[in-house]
């Protein structure tokens, strides 16, 4: 079931990454963010309410890394690049090339942040270069 | 160029979802999700309100404009529910089958504005490789 789930939210973030891309083609690049992170505000307070008001206050104050709130400014960036990009680049390409920064990027911060580094993981990567290198010459 | 932007989006991806998990970690997973979306939505206004955007010029409102937003919160909280269960690198595994099958037949079909494209059998290769990826995941 949880399998079923996991495929199911990659489908839905691929909704979310087209679906985007389409609502700042139709109203223009930062209303269309603006939409994005409105609903999104809107949904996840209404979610709060729902699930978690009851143990946790809204309004108690805590300390917390400056660095950790930086979240929501990468998520207006990578909003922002995936309008430009969609409309220029194959969806498949998107996909792929994206997760392999991810897992990139994912590598060096098990290193660094976990001290953790798998071997397994580099074999995926390379895996998925030689992915993309078939998509390419074919 | 857009190809190398999209890789650096990853690895941005990758750093959002580390200071979320904090974040969330800090304060609770819902009300970590809340300040996430809030403070991008503060920054988007402080960019609208320097841009000098006019919001509602456009008021045909459509009802998919819901949906991206919507959707994000969706993907956090299924995310939650199966990491756990899963751990995170099979439910990444996974995901990016789901998705791969969509932009797939979105692509064949051109659906949603997408550009257009035949499915080739020679990805299929590339599918194989995929899967072996997923499995030595699964079993290791």
């Amino acid at each position: 079931m949880f399998i079923i789930l996991a495929i199911v939210n990659g489908i839905f973030s691929f909704f979310n990454m087209i679906l985007a891309s389409k609502v700042a083609k139709d109203t223009g690049m930062i209303r269309g963010i603006f939409h994005n992170f409105f609903w999104a505000t809107i949904s996840s307070f209404l979610a709060f309410l729902i699930f978690e008001a009851k143990t946790n206050s809204l309004f108690t104050l805590k300390s917390i890394p400056t660095i950790y709130l930086l979240g929501g400014v990468l998520g207006i960036v990578i909003n922002y690049i995936f309008n430009i990009s969609i409309p220029k680049v194959s969806s498949v390409y998107i996909v792929v090339i994206r997760f392999i920064g991810q897992l990139f990027l994912g590598i060096i911060i098990d290193y660094f942040y976990f001290n953790i580094f798998s071997f397994r993981k580099v074999i995926r990567i390379i895996l998925f270069w030689y992915r993309i290198d078939l998509q390419f010459t074919y | 160029m857009y190809k190398s932007l999209i890789f650096i989006n990853g690895c941005f991806l990758t750093l959002m979802f580390l200071l979320n998990k904090l974040l969330s970690q800090e304060l609770g997973l819902y009300r970590g999700i809340l300040v996430f979306h809030f403070i991008g939505f503060l920054v988007i206004l402080l960019i609208i309100f320097y841009k000098k955007v006019k919001l509602f010029n456009n008021l045909k409102f459509k009802f998919y404009y819901v949906f991206p937003g919507l959707f994000s919160l969706i993907m956090t909280i299924i995310n939650n529910i199966s990491i756990p269960q899963l751990g995170i690198s099979i439910v990444t595994s996974l995901g990016l089958f789901g998705q791969l099958i969509c932009s797939i037949v979105f692509e064949k079909y051109g659906i949603l504005g997408v550009v257009k494209k035949e499915f080739r059998k020679e990805k299929l290769i590339g599918f194989m490789f995929l899967f072996i990826g997923i499995i030595l995941m699964a079993l290791y």
